[in-house]
């Protein structure tokens, strides 16, 4: 190197003149000093020192970003890639990672160290990365992928990605059939996803390798058991379905049996009622519905309509044999506060008139209070709307009832 | 047929895995005939070179020839004299030979060598044979139970069914039944699913058989009934049929039992009803057992399928098992039933009384 940089200089500055005076040599001397010189000065900021050096000023700053001192990993929370990087850590990183200065096995190895670290750092997310370029260098070495991918599997199972982490050890173990540290990593991903089969088949697997592994007998027992209480919850949910429509059923059939009729909003010509039809559609009556009781009596949701004031009253749970007097007593009875909106207090139990509106003829037709819902309800005129029986209820021989009767002629 | 010593001596150099393939599927099929009459089967057990000849045709490259040799071996394993003669070979020898051709996942006639290896096993003298040669290779009846719960492992067609015979020949043995409740290999945990196979009676029956006789094990009951095993379960959900419970019992039947769907059904075998609750009442011996299906409300499973039950034998054994479980510790007085002594003439009586019960009437 240095006798070929003299010959350069010879050539260079003295035309390949080679026996020189004492002057001569001098004069190269300096020249050569003032070129030096000058070059230092052009690049450095004029104190003669690289542009780069550390200055007592930054000196704190820039050891930190040195990648020889830095603080090796980013604070929790700092955004990566934010930082700008140092040139120096992307030198070492090409040392490192660069195809064109190592084996794709030293490669693979480095992303390994470097995937262990951040995992160590709990950086799941980029050890995950790392682990991942490692496998992209497909190196001939089996137990490193398998390691690879266990450790890939690990973090995966970290980030809660338990479907990656089963499919990471499932190639693990492709790769090492005797890696049992994988298959306890894929029975507890599985068991995360409640996958009990699969929980099953692995601690099998495991099993056969180690058939006196005291966590996978126990994972093996919960996997049954846990499978057990699935099934058995689904075979009561279907019971309980199919329970539940034995007594819609049932209550369908008794309505058909008294003779009651079924009218709703939207009627569908011969359509079989189903229960949903029968959900009122009342806002205070939400959720009840017609049902049987323990004596085998419909029990139906009843609406009282006091047309004088556009008001009403909703009784949940009106028994087919109750009496009309009975419940209109509860309400209008002797004692009972008056509801607010009967300021004139006319609404008494004794005088009242109850009626029900024959859809089809659009007639008022009258209800003695004496009866039952049932004789109400199984009156050929009448037809239960929406579910919810209704009946109006005026003030007997009040001028509103004359008005009100009048408009039915 | 009858076939002379001397043309045997013929036959068994065309038998040789050297010998042209036609004359030897020849000579394997007059030996498969032989095989058809006690004279020819007494003959063929009396010639080792034979025996040999054909367990080395079973890997034969060409299909009739195995399954000519299968046959033979099936027909003279049925009989204790022609299984013993084939067991007396070491070189090769015949369950080393019969569990190759059942792991090969390829091989055409995987069925009949589970035959031969549940022929060969019926006999107690032979099976202790068997089971010892198996244990040589390893723990090769786990090997075998998994193979047997693969339900596709074979890739011709085989369905393997006939393992479950085998392994409940080889349950009857103590040492047998120590392989199948070992608590490291899963044998017995692995069968317990065929117990309500629906596709094939021999694994139902075979699983049941087997747990019928693990249930002779009394040192074993706790471990049965205890939540790795759960044989209570086990056993009680053949006898079922659609729920009929009260939520309150339902919760405290065993899972397996609760809630059962409407289009349950029993256990349609009475032979396997029977081992059921043959089971049960090997159960019911130990106090621990009986303490055991009490809070396990086996009582109430019973009680519904005595209503059930038309097998009079079934119904004198459910009636049995009810009795024991209804009474207390107290009446019942001792711990473990096997102790008791029961005098000669009071035996003699229960078994007439059994009799009289089976033939129609009443206790």
């Amino acid at each position: 190197m240095t006798e070929e940089w003299k010959e350069k200089i010879i050539k260079e500055k003295l035309g390949g003149k080679r026996d020189w005076s004492e002057e001569e040599r001098a004069a190269l001397a300096r020249s050569l000093d003032e070129e030096l010189e000058k070059r230092l000065q052009g690049s450095g900021g004029g104190d003669g020192r690289p542009k780069d050096a550390w200055t007592e000023d930054n000196w704190k700053e820039q050891m930190a970003e040195h990648p020889l001192f830095a603080p090796y990993l980013q604070e929790e929370g700092a955004v990566e890639g934010e930082a700008p990087i140092n040139p120096l850590s992307e030198g070492l990183a090409q040392l490192k990672f660069d195809p064109d200065h190592s084996s794709p096995q030293e490669v693979a190895q480095n992303y390994k160290d470097e995937g262990n670290l951040q995992f160590k750092y709990k950086k799941y997310r980029l050890a995950v990365a790392n682990f991942s370029e490692g496998l992209k260098q497909q190196c001939p070495d089996k137990e490193l992928n398998a390691q690879l991918y266990n450790n890939r599997a690990a973090a995966q199972c970290h980030l809660g990605n338990y479907r990656s982490t089963i499919k990471d050890c499932e190639k693990a173990l492709e790769l090492n059939p005797d890696y049992m540290k994988v298959i306890t990593r894929a029975v507890d991903a599985a068991a995360k996803l409640k996958s009990w089969d699969e929980v099953f088949a692995w601690c099998d697997r495991g099993l056969q390798l180690d058939p006196a592994h005291t966590k996978l007998k126990a994972s093996r027992l919960k996997a049954v058991k846990e499978k057990k209480i699935i099934q058995r919850d689904n075979r009561r949910k279907s019971q309980e379905i199919l329970k539940k429509k034995n007594e819609e059923q049932s209550v369908v059939n008794v309505i058909k049996n008294r003779g009651i009729k079924l009218g709703t909003s939207h009627l569908k010509g011969s359509s079989s009622i189903t229960l949903e039809d029968l959900e009122t559609h009342h806002p205070a009556a939400h959720g009840s519905r017609v049902h049987l009781s323990s004596c085998a009596e419909l029990v139906w949701p009843v609406m009282l309509l006091y047309p004088e004031y556009q008001e009403s009253d909703f009784i949940q749970e009106f028994t087919e044999s109750d009496y009309f007097s009975d419940h209109l007593e509860v309400i209008f009875g002797e004692g009972v506060p008056p509801a607010p909106w009967d300021t004139e207090q006319k609404y008494q139990y004794q005088n009242l008139k109850i009626f029900f509106e024959d859809k089809e003829k659009e007639k008022l037709c009258s209800v003695d209070p004496s009866w039952t819902l049932s004789q109400a309800l199984s009156d050929p005129r009448y037809c239960v709307m929406g579910g919810t029986p209704s009946f109006i209820i005026v003030v007997n021989g009040s001028k509103f009832m004359k008005e009100f009767l009048s408009k039915y002629k | 047929m009858s076939v002379s010593n001397d043309t045997l001596n013929s036959l068994v150099k065309f038998l040789s895995s050297e010998a042209r393939s036609d004359v030897k599927s020849l000579a394997c099929n007059s030996v498969a005939q032989l095989t058809g009459s006690p004279e020819g089967l007494q003959l063929l057990s009396s010639r080792p070179d034979v025996l040999k000849a054909v367990i080395q045709l079973v890997h034969d490259p060409d299909t009739s020839t195995i399954l000519n040799a299968m046959k033979i071996l099936v027909n003279l394993s049925a009989e204790e004299a022609g299984a013993k003669a084939l067991l007396a070979l070491t070189e090769p020898h015949v369950v080393d030979e019969m569990i190759k051709c059942i792991k090969n996942k390829d091989y055409p006639h995987a069925d009949l060598a589970c035959g031969v290896l549940a022929n060969l096993s019926k006999p107690r003298a032979l099976c202790q044979k068997v089971l010892h040669q198996m244990n040589l290779g390893g723990n090769r009846l786990e090997e075998l139970t998994q193979i047997f719960c693969q339900m596709d492992y074979n890739r011709k067609g085989a369905n393997l069914h006939l393992l479950a015979s085998m392994i409940t020949n080889i349950s009857q043995l103590e040492k047998g039944r120590k392989l199948i409740m070992d608590k490291n290999g899963f044998v017995l945990n692995r069968l317990l699913p065929f117990v309500t196979c629906e596709e094939s009676r021999d694994r139902r029956y075979g699983a049941v058989a087997t747990l019928h006789n693990c249930c002779f094990d009394k040192a074993s009951h706790e471990w049965l009934l205890g939540e790795e095993v759960e044989v209570a379960g086990r056993l009680l959900l053949p006898l079922a049929g659609p729920d009929t419970f009260t939520l309150e019992e339902n919760d405290k039947l065993p899972l397996d039992l609760q809630y059962l769907p409407n289009d349950k059904t029993r256990e349609s075998e009475p032979v396997i009803r029977q081992l059921l609750l043959e089971a049960l009442m090997q159960l019911c011996v130990t106090r621990h057992g009986r303490e055991s299906l009490r809070d396990q409300n086996a009582y109430l499973v019973l009680r519904e399928h005595h209503k059930w039950e038309t097998d009079c034998h079934c119904q004198m054994l459910n009636e049995d098992v009810v009795n024991l479980l209804i009474r207390t510790e107290d009446e019942i007085g001792a711990d473990d039933l096997s102790s008791v002594e029961v005098p000669d003439d009071l035996a003699k009586k229960f078994t007439a009384q059994d009799e009289q019960y089976l033939a129609g009437g009443s206790t």
